[in-house]
C-alpha cells in the first residue's frame, strides 16, 4: 500500500473537499421549496372539497339527477386522486429517520402502491365515462341542435381530458416502475453486504 | 430548536453535508437540489431527535436517507463524471488546489463504486465517526460496521490503486 493512500491521508484528502458553504442561501432556497410544498398540498385540500361540494349540487340539481351515479363515482375519484398522493406524501415523513433498510422497503412499498393508484384513477375516469356516455346519446338523439353542439363539446373536453390521464397515467406508472426497480436493486445490495459481513 | 439553533446545526455539520451528498450525486445542479432536500428532511425530522442522541449522527442518518432516495429517484445510475472544482476550498496556492482536486476527485471516484452499505460505513468514518457512532447513526450493530468498514477498506485501496 502507497503511504498516500494510508488511512490517515485519505482521511486528510476527504476533509480537504470541505467546500464554501452559504448557509443562507441553503436554508432560502429549502424554506422556498417548503412553502411550495406546503402550497402544492393546501390546494390539494382545497381543490377536494370544492368539486365535491360542486359534484354534490350536479348530483342533485342537474340532470345527473335523475339517479345516474356518475357525480358519486367522481367524488370518489376526487378523493381518491387527493388522498392517496397525500398519504403516499405523509409516509414519507417519518421514512427520514429510519435506517436505509427500512427506507427502502418503504420507498418499495409506495411504489407499488403508487403502481396500483395509477391503475385506479384511469379506470374510474374511464367508468363516469362510461356511465355518462348514455346520458349524452340521448341528448343527441332526442335534444336540439343547442343540446347536440354541448354533447360535442362535452365529448371533445373528455377526450381531451382522458388523453392527458393516459399521458400522466404511463409516466407515473414508469416512475413508479423505475423506483420500485431501484430501491429492490439497493436492498438485495444492501442485504448482500450484511450476508457477506456475517 | 429554534431557527437560529437550526442554522447552527447547518453551520456545523455543512461541510460534512456536502461531502457526503457529494458522495452520491457529482453534478453541481443535482447535488444542490439533494442538498436542499436533506436541508429540508432535516428540517421536518428535527422534532424526533432525542437530546440525548449525538446530533452528527442524526445528520449524518438524514443526510444518507435523503441521497439513498436520490440514487432510488434517478432516471438511470448516472456514469462518473467530474467533480466540479467548487467542491474544494480554494487557497492562494494553485498548485496545492490542483492536487487536493486530484485526490479529492480520486477518492470519490473510488467512494463511488463501493457497494451501498459499505459507501455510507467507510464516508462516516472518514469524517471521523468512531464505529459505535456510524452504528447509531445506520441503524446497523457495530460488529456489522467493522466488518464493512474493514472490507471497505481493502476494496478502496484496490480501486485506487487502479486509479494510480
Amino acid at each position: 500500500m502507497k503511504s498516500r493512500d494510508s488511512w490517515e491521508n485519505l482521511m486528510r484528502d476527504w476533509q480537504a473537499g470541505s467546500p464554501s458553504f452559504d448557509i443562507a442561501a441553503l436554508r432560502k432556497r429549502a424554506d422556498r421549496k417548503r412553502r411550495r410544498m406546503l402550497i402544492f398540498t393546501a390546494l390539494d385540500f382545497i381543490a377536494a372539497p370544492i368539486f365535491t361540494v360542486l359534484l354534490v349540487w350536479m348530483g342533485v340539481h342537474s340532470r345527473f339527477g335523475d339517479g345516474s351515479p356518475a357525480p358519486w363515482l367522481l367524488i370518489a375519484l376526487v378523493w381518491v386522486a387527493t388522498l392517496v398522493p397525500a398519504w403516499l406524501r405523509f409516509s414519507t415523513l417519518n421514512a427520514d429517520t429510519m435506517g436505509a433498510v427500512g427506507m427502502l422497503r418503504l420507498t418499495i412499498k409506495r411504489a407499488r402502491t403508487g403502481m396500483h393508484f395509477v391503475w385506479i384513477v384511469p379506470l374510474l375516469l374511464f367508468f363516469a365515462y362510461a356511465i355518462m356516455t348514455p346520458m349524452f346519446s340521448q341528448m343527441w338523439t332526442q335534444g336540439d341542435a343547442a343540446q347536440q353542439r354541448a354533447v360535442v363539446r362535452s365529448m371533445v373536453a373528455n377526450s381531451v381530458v382522458c388523453g392527458a390521464v393516459i399521458i400522466w397515467a404511463i409516466w407515473y406508472g414508469r416512475r413508479q416502475w423505475r423506483k420500485l426497480r431501484q430501491a429492490q436493486a439497493l436492498l438485495k445490495q444492501w442485504e448482500q453486504d450484511i450476508g457477506d459481513d456475517q | 430548536m429554534d431557527n437560529k439553533g437550526f442554522d447552527e446545526m447547518l453551520a456545523t455539520n455543512g461541510p460534512m453535508l456536502v461531502r457526503i451528498a457529494a458522495s452520491y450525486e457529482m453534478q453541481p445542479a443535482a447535488r444542490e437540489d439533494l442538498l436542499q432536500d436533506i436541508t429540508l428532511a432535516l428540517w421536518r425530522a428535527l422534532p424526533q431527535w432525542r437530546r440525548d442522541a449525538s446530533v452528527r449522527s442524526f445528520v449524518a442518518r438524514i443526510a444518507h436517507n435523503r441521497c439513498v432516495n436520490h440514487i432510488v429517484a434517478q432516471k438511470r445510475h448516472r456514469h462518473e463524471v467530474a467533480i466540479d472544482e467548487a467542491v474544494i476550498d480554494h487557497s492562494a496556492d494553485p498548485h496545492r488546489d490542483a492536487v487536493n482536486h486530484q485526490r479529492y476527485e480520486r477518492l470519490q471516484h473510488a467512494l463511488r463504486r463501493l457497494p451501498l452499505g459499505h459507501r455510507q460505513a467507510i464516508t462516516l468514518a472518514l469524517e471521523g465517526f468512531s464505529h459505535v457512532e456510524i452504528a447509531d447513526a445506520l441503524s446497523v450493530k457495530v460488529n456489522t460496521v467493522d466488518a464493512r468498514i474493514s472490507r471497505a477498506r481493502r476494496t478502496l485501496h484496490d480501486y485506487l490503486e487502479e486509479r494510480t
